[in-house]
Formats: C-alpha cells, sequence, structure tokens
C-alpha cells in the first residue's frame, strides 16, 4: 500500500503500542521466600530436677525448703539471628506450667538460614501494656493482668515455705511493671554456639530451653524467703527477681531436620 | 363527613394552635428525646479532641445496645446482684447519690467514692489515683474486686454464653457469637464514651442558645471559679486531670495513699485526680473518699480547712480565701453546671425499665 505522511505519522504510534503490548507480558514470578518452621519447647526445672508443682521439696540458694503450686511466664518477640540478619516473631506465648500444651509451640514461616542466635522476651512490650483490651494469651482472663494498676504480670509463681513470714506459709511472686526504673521486661539473648538453627524449607526444627527456677532466687542477689516472700506491686523488689531471673534459660538442645 | 361536627373541628384546631404556642414558648425548647437510632459520638462545640478514639471499635447502635446492656447486667456480679447501675445512677449523673462510699456485694464497703461517669472519653486514665491507664479495662477491676462484685471474666462469660439473647446482641454487635473479655470490655468501653455531658444551662449560656440564661449571682460565681479554681477546674472539661493534694487531712481509718501506690512515688502521697465541676449538684458526696456531703463544706474547706503537707499542691498553700457572698454565688454558679438533659436521657437509661 501507499504509505502516505500520514501513515508515517501513524507508524511510530504502531510501533509504540505493538512494543507496549509485548511489554505488558505479566513479569515472571518472583522467588518466593524459602520457609521452613521452628519448634519452641520449653522445660521447666528447679536446679537439676523436673519441676513438678505441688510435690517435692525444692532448695534455694539460701537453703530454703520450698515447694511450687503454680509457675506462668508471658514469652514474646522471639527473634533469630544468622548472617543475613534478625527475624522478629511478633507473638506473644503464656508457658503455664499446669497447661503442658502451653510449653510448646511452633512458628512457621522462618526463612531458610542458619541462625547462630536465638532470642525471647520475658513479658509482655510496653506497647501492649497501654493499648486497652487484649485477647487470646494477653486475655485478663489468664490471670496475668493487674486490674488496679494497669499491666501486664510478666512472670508469676506461687508456692509454700516454712521460712515465709507469709500467712500460710505463702510464696507470691508476681513480677510486674514496665515503665522507668522499675521495668522488668527482659530481653534475653541466647548464642547458639555450635548448635546452629538450620531452618530448611518445608522443614521444622526444634530448640528446647530449659528454664531453672531457683535462677529466681540465686544471683545477683541471694533471696531468702524470710526476708522477701511476697511481690504483688511493682517496684524496687520485682526488679531485683527480675534481674536475678534474667539468666534463667538455657538452650537445651537444638534439633534440625 | 358530616358526622365530625364543626364544633368538633373548631376544637382540634384550637389544640393544635395551643400546642404550637406552648412549644413555641421561650423557657426550655421541648425536644425530642435522642433515639437508639441517634448513636453517633460528636464533639460537643469547644470540647478538645478525646483520648479514646474508638480504634477497632467503631460506634454503631448495636454495639452501644449491647454495652448499655452490660452496663446494667446484675450477672456480672458473683451473685447476680450487682450491676454497674447499681453504684452509678444515672440520675445522681452516674455517681452514687447520698453515699460517701459504695457498698458492693454482701454489703462490703471500700474506701473511695464512685465518681460520676460522663465525657470518659476525655479521660487520660481511670480511678481515683488514676491506676488503670485505658477505658477498655477499667471494669475488670470492679468485676473481680471481692467487695465489689466479685465474680471472674470467665464467670461473666460463662452465664452470658447461656443467654440466647446476649449471644444474638453479640452477633448484632461484633459480628459472630463469639463472647470474650475483650468484646465486652469494648463494648461497655463503646457505651459509656457516648455518655457525654455538654447540655447544662452553663453550655447554653456559652452556646448563646435558649435556655442559656444566667442570673447575675451565678455570672459573678462563673467568674469566681475561673479566677480561684483554675487550672485545676479548667473550662470545658472543668478538670485538668491532673493528680492533686487538695489539703484533706489523712484519714487513718483508710489509710489511703494515693496516687503514690501507683507510682511509688513519695510525691505522690495523698494526690488524687482532679475530679470534673460538672454535675457536682447531682452527684454528691465530694472528695475521694465522699467525706463531705455539701458543696459548702467543700468550699468551707478551700476557705479555712487545707491541711498542709509536703505534697500539698502549691496553689493551696494559702487556701482559696472567700467570703460568704463568694461562696453563697460559687455553689449557685455551680448549679448551673448539672445537666438535666443528659441524667434523662432515655439512651442511658436502664432498658430492664422501659
Amino acid at each position: 500500500m501507499h504509505i502516505k505522511y500520514n501513515d508515517i505519522k501513524i507508524l511510530p504510534m504502531w510501533v509504540a503500542a505493538l512494543l507496549l503490548l509485548t511489554s505488558c507480558k505479566k513479569d515472571p514470578p518472583k522467588e518466593l521466600a524459602k520457609v521452613g518452621s521452628l519448634k519452641v519447647s520449653f522445660e521447666n526445672y528447679v536446679g537439676q530436677s523436673k519441676l513438678s508443682l505441688g510435690s517435692s521439696d525444692y532448695v534455694n540458694a539460701a537453703g530454703n525448703v520450698f515447694d511450687v503450686s503454680s509457675l506462668k511466664y508471658y514469652i514474646s518477640n522471639l527473634n533469630l539471628s544468622g548472617a543475613s540478619g534478625s527475624v522478629f516473631v511478633n507473638k506473644y506465648f503464656l508457658i503455664d506450667e499446669s497447661d503442658h500444651s502451653t510449653l510448646t509451640f511452633i512458628l512457621n514461616d522462618i526463612p531458610v538460614e542458619t541462625y547462630d542466635s536465638f532470642g525471647l522476651v520475658v513479658g509482655v512490650d510496653s506497647a501492649r501494656n497501654v493499648s486497652g483490651a487484649q485477647t487470646g494469651a494477653l486475655d485478663p482472663i489468664k490471670g496475668m493482668f493487674w486490674d488496679w494498676n494497669t499491666g501486664y504480670v510478666m512472670a508469676r509463681m506461687e508456692g509454700s515455705s516454712a521460712e515465709s513470714g507469709a500467712l500460710g506459709d505463702q510464696l507470691s511472686f508476681h513480677i510486674a511493671g514496665f515503665k522507668g526504673p522499675h521495668n522488668v521486661i527482659k530481653n534475653i539473648e541466647l548464642p547458639l554456639g555450635t548448635d546452629n538453627i538450620n531452618i530448611k524449607e518445608g522443614k521444622v526444627s526444634e530448640i528446647v530451653l530449659r528454664m531453672d527456677l531457683l535462677e529466681w532466687f540465686t544471683s545477683p542477689k541471694t533471696i531468702s524467703f524470710d526476708t522477701l516472700h511476697t511481690v504483688v506491686t511493682g517496684g524496687a523488689e520485682a526488679k531485683l527477681i527480675a534481674d536475678n531471673y534474667e539468666s534463667m534459660f538455657s538452650v537445651y538442645n537444638v534439633i534440625n531436620p | 363527613m358530616r358526622t365530625i361536627g364543626r364544633s368538633f373541628v373548631l376544637g382540634s384546631m384550637m389544640l393544635v394552635l395551643l400546642l404550637v404556642w406552648e412549644s413555641c414558648s421561650q423557657d426550655v425548647p421541648i425536644k425530642p428525646q435522642a433515639s437508639l437510632d441517634d448513636i453517633e459520638f460528636k464533639v460537643p462545640p469547644g470540647f478538645p479532641q478525646p483520648v479514646y478514639t474508638f480504634g477497632g471499635n467503631e460506634v454503631t447502635p448495636e454495639r452501644f445496645k449491647l454495652g448499655r446492656a452490660l452496663f446494667y447486667e446484675t450477672r456480672l456480679s458473683r451473685d447476680n446482684t450487682i450491676s454497674c447501675g447499681s453504684c452509678h445512677q444515672q440520675f445522681a449523673a452516674f455517681a452514687h447519690f447520698e453515699h460517701s462510699v459504695s457498698h458492693g456485694i454482701d454489703g462490703l464497703t471500700g474506701t473511695r467514692n464512685s465518681p460520676a461517669l460522663f465525657n470518659i472519653a476525655w479521660h487520660p486514665n481511670f480511678m481515683w489515683d488514676g491506676g488503670i491507664n485505658h477505658i477498655e479495662v477499667q471494669p475488670l477491676a470492679p468485676i473481680t474486686n471481692p467487695i465489689e462484685m466479685d465474680e471472674t471474666m470467665g464467670g461473666v462469660i460463662s452465664k452470658l454464653k447461656a443467654d440466647a439473647v446476649y449471644k444474638q446482641m453479640f452477633n448484632d454487635a461484633y459480628g459472630s457469637e463469639l463472647i470474650n473479655s475483650q468484646l465486652i470490655f469494648k463494648a461497655l468501653a463503646l457505651f459509656q464514651s457516648l455518655m457525654i455531658s455538654s447540655n447544662s444551662r452553663f453550655d447554653k449560656y456559652m452556646r448563646n442558645e435558649p435556655g442559656g440564661t444566667m442570673s447575675n449571682e451565678e455570672l459573678n460565681g462563673l467568674n469566681l471559679v475561673r479566677q480561684k479554681c483554675s487550672p485545676c477546674h479548667q473550662e470545658p472539661l472543668f478538670t485538668d486531670y491532673s493528680f492533686r493534694n487538695n489539703g484533706l487531712p489523712f484519714d487513718t481509718v483508710y489509710n489511703d495513699v494515693g496516687r503514690m501506690k501507683i507510682t511509688l512515688d513519695p510525691a505522690d502521697s495523698m494526690k488524687y485526680k482532679v475530679p470534673s465541676l460538672r454535675n457536682v449538684g447531682l452527684s454528691g458526696s465530694f472528695m475521694h473518699d465522699g467525706r463531705m456531703n455539701t458543696l459548702q463544706e467543700v468550699l468551707d474547706h478551700y476557705d479555712s480547712g487545707i491541711v498542709p503537707s509536703s505534697t500539698l499542691d502549691p496553689m493551696l498553700s494559702g487556701g482559696i480565701p472567700l467570703t460568704d457572698q463568694e461562696k453563697s454565688d460559687i455553689i449557685r454558679f455551680l448549679q448551673t453546671l448539672n445537666d438535666y438533659e443528659f441524667i434523662s436521657d432515655e439512651r442511658f437509661a436502664d432498658p430492664n425499665f422501659q
């Protein structure tokens, strides 16, 4: 056909249209991040003995004999660190020794990587303490939330000891407070040494953490139950216990598939 | 048609005219009662923005009705006798009329006066010592307090779940028959946040509306309050929500140290939250433990009853000297802060009595 002057003007349009059409085909699918899972298990111990509620005579560093009727603590903001950086899991778990189903949980969508450090927070971050009614593990129905001085009880142990000066020889350690110098929220980092967590695609690695209740009463400040048996408000004594229990976790085992 | 006599028609017309004339007369314009379809959070003219902004809890009539049902629900108490409304009575601006401290379950009494409830969405914290930092978690305190309602949240939820009416109300309000503590708290927060008091005679005076006339004594009282009671009782909320020691003698029976219990700071000893002056003519008794029964006593205290202490508010170190006439005028002014529309608003009333 005759290519007239007008056609020449239209021609670039057609070229452009053709180019546009060909460039509009879908991008190749992005590489989906490869992920696996991490099973986290807690074992609550008192020194060398597995914790058993209501039974047995445990002995603290001060030599007080005691038993434990309940033990609960919040674990949140678990994190893994490796060469590529850190992964944070913004979830809240209430570990309750009276309900063994709470001692294990699985974190999904962990990027495939070799992680040489594992961390967690004992407690609930301050934002959640000021944001009104929460649910799930953070539901006040769990008995870990103060109604009179709003805030979460980060860790809570109840028991008895003949040394306790409290009524009925009770031991009550309700560790709470998220503000200022008496903030008891603890960020705990656990280097894994040679026991790296190797997350593999579609597979489940496991880390078993051991918690030693004796650490609550050992150091930096040795607690004797005749002088300290009841902590049910925030403040210096709660901070004391929290500073002690900062060292309560150790990595007992790492199992990679 | 012939059966409708001329006199009937004439009489009807006269009746209509009479009614129209009545409604045009000046003193108090007849306002149609707000209905349950008129549920919206509106910031009154001149009020600052509220603290509570209904995040994740947008206002709907269904949520309001659920919150109201829960507010007046005696099953929130262990023995099903006590509701929020037991100690927060609408006719007293949701305070406890003529009770210095309230009696809870089994007739047990505490150490603190039930505060009046209105304009709650503006409060940055709750209770006389400010120990509760969010409106949604406030109800947990009276519900679980052994001397108030002595119930557990688990107990409350079991009772509500057993009631088909509540299952339906939760469904209408929050989209499913799920009943948990979070939804209970959100509904209560929403209902109470809608309890706004901003239509007293003083408010109408400020807005130049009909019904806003103030006498000379009342205006004098207004000026005195502005001069001598600010910034603690600052307009338009008539509180600045600060914690202050206003010179009350320490009560050795109640042993109440106020805000210090929360902050552990000795500088907060005997400090309590400044309450609003709105509706004080309806909600007495006064002070954190209700120790005063009349506004006269209150003003006499500020004039000559201040007890010095290390945490006494510096603005009160010389008291607030007032003549008898000044006290009288102030009291007259304070009565203009009574919001009769608020205390008769059917939307906030007990649905069990309607």
